[in-house]
């Protein structure tokens, strides 16, 4: 290439190419908005999409990652591993689509006194190998769950034993009533196994050898590591009217533009959308069916001890600036919703007007700043009197990046300094755990859910001995929290329930943005799941079937 | 034969003086691993954390990790991961075909047409055709292979739907569909050089002597070509290939990382991420192992394609 | 496109100068960009405006703006600064590292040269992006632990290089006679070695920017290099990717394009200049 035609060739070349590359560039650049909005218009918002009237003999389903281990108690298990295993195992209660709890392998249950418990053990139910549901596995299984070390025995505090009472009867005794742990057990706290299948694998099971331990409409054929996991019909699935509609379900996970590109060109049938900005092409694509359903995910910013926001003024006015729906529009394609609690719409699961209602009347997190929010920041922060830098953490991913850069665009508004500090992803996630890594930054952002769906199940983060949060003590919330706990008729419990958040909302120890409902996205072809933040419990595939 | 053992006894040399420093450097990344293998810090009680510790070798001396790590590798145990709690080697062993599909295909393609490329230039040399080739070419080698990878998807795959992009597919056929995309936005970045080199060494070919005999006894052009030309510029041709396919290896992090393929490549980028040091450590040792391994290939290849090397070495 | 190369083809000599000049002007564009940076900027490449998001190139954004609202141009001047700089470190170091090997090894021959060449096979073994990579997994992502790493993943190569020039001019009979008279090897190295190297190394080290370049660019597109909010243009390119699956692909053609034609540029410029200090060879 030493001649002096090689600068003749290049530049020919870059002639042609830039001009290809150029008019890619500009046929892509439709325009941003007018798109957001008609996505918006073609996403339905449902608890459940439209039932499927005929039965599906394939299908294949994404995920945005691989299940690390199958085994629910597992403190390695994570989110694709739920909702995988939502299909295959069983639990003492059910979680509904609507968010509400019904009976589950336990087909019903009564607190007999205020600390009794009692549940009532169907007799029919059967395991996936032939064998019956015995009380003896449903003892042994309540032992596996609430024993230390196990993912949900932070959900057994308030039990002081439990025993075979009758021959299908279980009963609790606990310290105090506790309606949450009803609740709790409708999902992995829960959990109906196997015993003899689970001890037969030992340190094996959860992995993709393994076998599953459940009763549910759906089981594990195979686990190929890397590739794919297999799920089956249950032939003689103990609920005859719940059978799954879906013969054979394979899970493969690939990243958001794969996934994407894939329902499209229709290589998938369906996928819960993790990054909910990039259902939003989903949306304009004919054939393709996206719903969205209630969840309790939001992004908040959670304030740290570190010291920079230890005025609740200071937080307040910071949320009264936020520009929430920026964040949606820039981060989520204005598919989330901009939110003022730090949990969502998903735990309303019973008094749900009464919840909304509350909801509505809820100050200070605007979802558009006005003049007067502006205003009325800028004078919190003035009577706070001198205030130091903020630090906000983010890991460089693209919706916690907006959400920082929006904190920082809302200080800058009122008057406050703010920057942001890089923390890796692999260590973000140990905000939680490490006081040296709260140092760094006064807030952090995150999408908080729970598995209840119960206001109070989440409040009860807002105690002085909480783990999620650091700036907010005050023992007549904490007392309050117990009200709640104990308070087993559903209006009662509400009432507290909303006490709670308004005095969460008062206190601001996390800054609340955006709620991330849950959305699915189904090819033309299929129906039938819910769109709710149900199916981390429900086995939605039973419901996945032909379009009529 | 002398020099092949001489330079299979360096090969091991230097494979295990890599291997020393791919684990001195995972040993010294800051971080404790308990921290990734007990996630939940309620369950970090002293018995837990002594066996786990006990488990993992985690209290031996630098050397002695060193020593039972490569003991277990040579007996083909990779290791557990610490995300996953599954033997190392079975990670790979699912990730392996597709990032090995993948590198054969690009090499497929920046052969057949970066040579093809090459030989045309050539026998064209000056003209309009020769021109544009060389330039094309050099104008994509300097794009970025994520920003092809990315323009790629966006005008073929979602723009176009010609073609998909979901990872990998079923069966031979299916994967070899899915593998297209991935494969030439690898093998874009080696076109230039492939038909440069093929190129000039064909020009070379073309002006040495034994072209001119040839041609005044009155053989054909295309004869001339094949035999004369075209096969003494085998030697330096193959071994641009092979150090291409060499270098290809690195070059599947970034393919696989955009088009979202569960190979080995990405892998190593979730790793890192995650901290997840024995899976990082066995694929930088993998890859190295390949990247020694195909140049030697090049090395035996070449006095077999060059008998007048041969020669010189055996002369030397 | 064979019209374009014809009428380059058939032009007289001197107005095929022009794509040269182009190319160096690019280079001096890039250059300026990076040094006068904070004058020329339109806007603050860090403020984000969510009023103004993901905007097509217009009168008042002329490249667009990005996921944030950020205007792409003046984060494409700045990130001038981070991305040439760091090419250029890296580039430094690889040179001063390498040239330090090479005329080592070339000077003292026997066993020093073996050892050396031991040590650079080693890091041959390794593609030089997974030297860096594994770099980066030990000390963590960051801007300078990514220039760093290139610049000891490319040392070899320069070291090969000088290594060749420097036994090659080494072996001149004038060489010896210096030797003979007592001059030491660094004297001799730095007064007529390195200069009758400097021609042909300059060429190839152009274009060995070029590359760096790119590869510093692929390590911030992965996330190993430099962070947010830094706008340098490979990491510009990844965070443009949550666009392009919304179908905008400005935020990541934009830098990606840039790269491209910087790169090309210094190809350019690099054949020609080891050309021409080849011929004055």
């Amino acid at each position: 290439m030493s001649t002096v035609s090689a600068r003749r060739r290049l530049a020919a070349g870059a002639a042609v190419c830039a001009i290809v590359a150029l008019a890619a560039a500009c046929g892509g650049a439709a325009d941003p908005s007018s798109s957001a909005a008609a996505a918006k218009k073609n996403v339905k918002l449902v608890d459940t999409t439209p039932a499927a009237t005929g039965q599906l003999d394939k299908a294949t389903w994404l995920l945005p990652k691989e299940p690390t281990n199958l085994d629910l108690s597992n403190d390695d298990a994570n989110d694709q591993s739920d909702l995988i295993m939502a299909n295959v195992c069983e639990r003492l209660n059910k979680l509904e689509p609507d968010m509400s709890v019904g009976p589950g392998l336990a087909s019903k249950y009564e607190w007999r006194t205020p600390t009794q418990l009692v549940f009532t053990i169907r007799e029919n139910a059967t395991f996936h190998d032939g064998a019956p549901v015995t009380m003896d596995d449903v003892l042994w299984s309540m032992k596996r769950n609430s024993t230390d070390g196990n993912s949900e025995s932070d959900e057994f505090p308030n039990v002081k034993s439990f025993a075979q009472t009758g021959p299908h009867e279980l009963t609790f005794t606990m310290k105090q009533p506790d309606a949450v742990f009803v609740e709790a057990l409708a999902g992995n706290a829960g959990l109906i196994q196997e015993r003899k299948v689970v001890e037969a694998q030992g340190k094996n099971f959860g992995t993709p050898s393994s076998t599953d331990a459940c009763s549910g409409p759906l089981t594990v054929g195979e686990w190929k590591s890397g590739e794919s996991v297999v799920l089956r019909k249950a032939d003689d699935y103990w609920d005859a009217a719940k059978a799954s509609k879906v013969d054979e379900i394979t899970f493969k996970w690939a990243q958001d533009d794969a996934i994407v590109n894939s329902l499209i060109t229709g290589s998938a049938q369906g996928a819960y959308i993790d990054n909910i900005a990039s259902a939003a092409r989903l949306a304009t694509s004919g054939g393709i069916t996206v719903s969205q359903g209630p969840d309790t995910r939001v992004w908040s910013l959670l304030v740290t001890e570190r010291g920079g926001l230890a005025d609740a003024d200071v937080r307040k006015a910071l949320s009264l600036a936020f520009d929430r729906d920026g964040v949606n529009r820039a981060a989520f394609a204005s598919l989330g919703q901009p939110w003022k609690e730090p949990v969502g719409s998903g735990a309303w699961g019973y008094e749900k007007q009464t919840f909304s209602d509350a909801y509505d009347k809820l100050a200070g997190s605007p979802a558009k700043p006005s003049e007067q929010d502006i205003a009325a920041a800028k004078k919190l922060v003035a009577d706070a009197g001198t205030t130091k830098p903020i630090v906000i953490a983010s890991d460089g991913s693209s919706i916690r990046n907006t959400l920082a850069n929006a904190l920082v665009d809302a200080a800058r508004k009122i008057g406050l300094t703010a920057s942001i500090t890089q923390i890796p992803t692999a260590q973000y996630g140990d905000f939680y755990d490490n006081p040296d890594l709260r140092a760094k930054a006064d807030l952090f952002a995150d999408d908080y859910y729970i598995s209840k769906t119960d206001p109070v199940g989440f409040y009860k983060n807002g105690a002085s001995t909480s783990e999620v949060q650091w700036v907010f003590k005050d023992p007549a919330y904490d007392k309050l929290v117990l009200d709640g706990r104990a308070a087993l008729d559903p209006a009662d419990r509400a009432q507290i329930a909303i006490e709670l958040a308004t005095r969460w909302a008062d206190a601001k120890p996390w800054i609340s943005a955006v709620q991330s409902p849950c959305t699915v996205a189904l090819a033309k072809d299929v129906t039938g799941v819910p769109a709710s933040g149900s199916v981390r419990y429900y086995p939605w595939a039973a419901d996945l079937g032909k379009k009529g | 034969m002398l020099a092949l053992l001489r330079r299979l006894g360096a090969m091991v040399l230097t494979l295990v003086v890599s291997s020393f420093v791919i684990f001195a450097g995972m040993y010294a990344a800051p971080g404790d691993p308990l921290t990734f293998l007990i996630k939940n810090p309620e369950d970090r009680t002293p018995d837990r954390v002594a066996a786990v510790r006990a488990e993992y070798h985690l209290d031996d001396s630098f050397l002695q990790q060193y020593l039972s790590w490569a003991k277990d590798v040579l007996h083909g145990d990779l290791g557990t991961s610490f995300v996953y709690k599954q033997p190392v080697a079975d990670l790979m062993g699912t990730r392996l075909p597709i990032t090995l599909t993948l590198v054969a295909m690009a090499a497929l393609m920046f052969i057949v047409i970066g040579v093809g490329l090459g030989i045309v230039s050539a026998l064209k040399r000056g003209s309009a055709v020769d021109s544009s080739i060389t330039g094309v070419t050099t104008f994509l080698t300097s794009i970025p292979n994520f920003v092809v990878a990315l323009v790629l998807v966006s005008v073929f795959a979602v723009q176009l739907r010609w073609f998909e992009v979901s990872g990998d597919g079923e069966g031979f056929a299916g994967r070899l569909y899915h593998l297209t995309l991935p494969s030439i936005a690898l093998a874009i970045g080696a076109l230039a050089v492939v038909s440069r080199v093929t190129r000039q060494t064909m020009v070379e070919q073309q002006s040495l002597e034994h072209v001119d005999v040839a041609r005044s006894f009155g053989l054909s052009s295309r004869k001339i070509i094949w035999r004369h030309v075209l096969r003494n510029s085998l030697g330096p041709v193959v071994t641009m290939c092979g150090l291409i396919i060499a270098s290809m290896l690195a070059g599947t992090v970034v393919i696989e990382s955009v088009f979202g393929l569960s190979g080995v490549g990405s892998m190593l980028v979730d790793s890192i991420n995650a901290h997840d040091f024995p899976v990082v450590q066995a694929i930088l040792l993998f890859m190295v192992v390949a990247y020694m391994t195909v140049t030697i290939v090049v090395d035996v290849l070449y006095p077999l394609i060059d008998p007048r090397t041969r020669e010189r070495s055996e002369a030397a | 496109m064979t019209a374009v190369a014809a009428v380059l083809t058939a032009a007289p000599r001197k107005r095929r100068e022009w794509v040269y000049f182009l190319c160096l002007g690019i280079l001096a564009v890039a250059v300026a960009a990076a040094v006068l940076a904070p004058w020329i900027m339109p806007y603050d490449p860090d403020a984000t405006s969510f009023d103004a998001i993901y905007l097509p190139p217009g009168p008042a954004h002329w490249l667009g703006t990005d996921q944030l609202g950020r205007d792409l141009l003046s984060r494409i001047i700045s990130g001038a600064r981070s991305t040439l700089l760091g090419s250029i470190v890296l580039l430094a170091l690889a040179t001063a590292l390498g040239v330090l090997i090479g005329l080592t090894a070339a000077w003292y021959r026997g066993w020093v040269d073996t050892l050396l060449a031991r040590i650079t096979d080693v890091m041959f073994a390794f593609p030089g992006l997974l030297f860096v990579i594994m770099i980066i997994a030990v000390f963590d992502s960051g801007t300078v632990t990514a220039v760093i790493g290139m610049g000891l993943a490319y040392a070899p190569v320069i070291a090969k290089f000088t290594r060749a020039i420097a036994l090659e001019e080494l072996a001149r009979p004038y060489v010896d006679s210096y030797r003979l008279q007592g001059a030491g090897g660094l004297e001799l190295s730095a007064r007529y070695v390195l200069p009758n190297m400097v021609p042909t190394l300059l060429g190839y080290l152009v274009v060995l920017f070029g590359d760096g370049l790119m590869s510093l660019a692929t390590l911030n597109f992965l996330g190993f290099g430099s962070q947010p909010p830094s706008s340098d243009w490979g990491l510009m390119v990844e965070e443009g990717r949550a666009g392009v699956i919304q179908g905008i692909l400005g935020p990541a053609l934009v830098p990606g394009l840039t790269i491209a034609i910087v790169v090309v540029a210094t190809n350019v410029v690099g054949v020609r200049l080891s050309d021409k200090l080849a011929v004055r060879r």
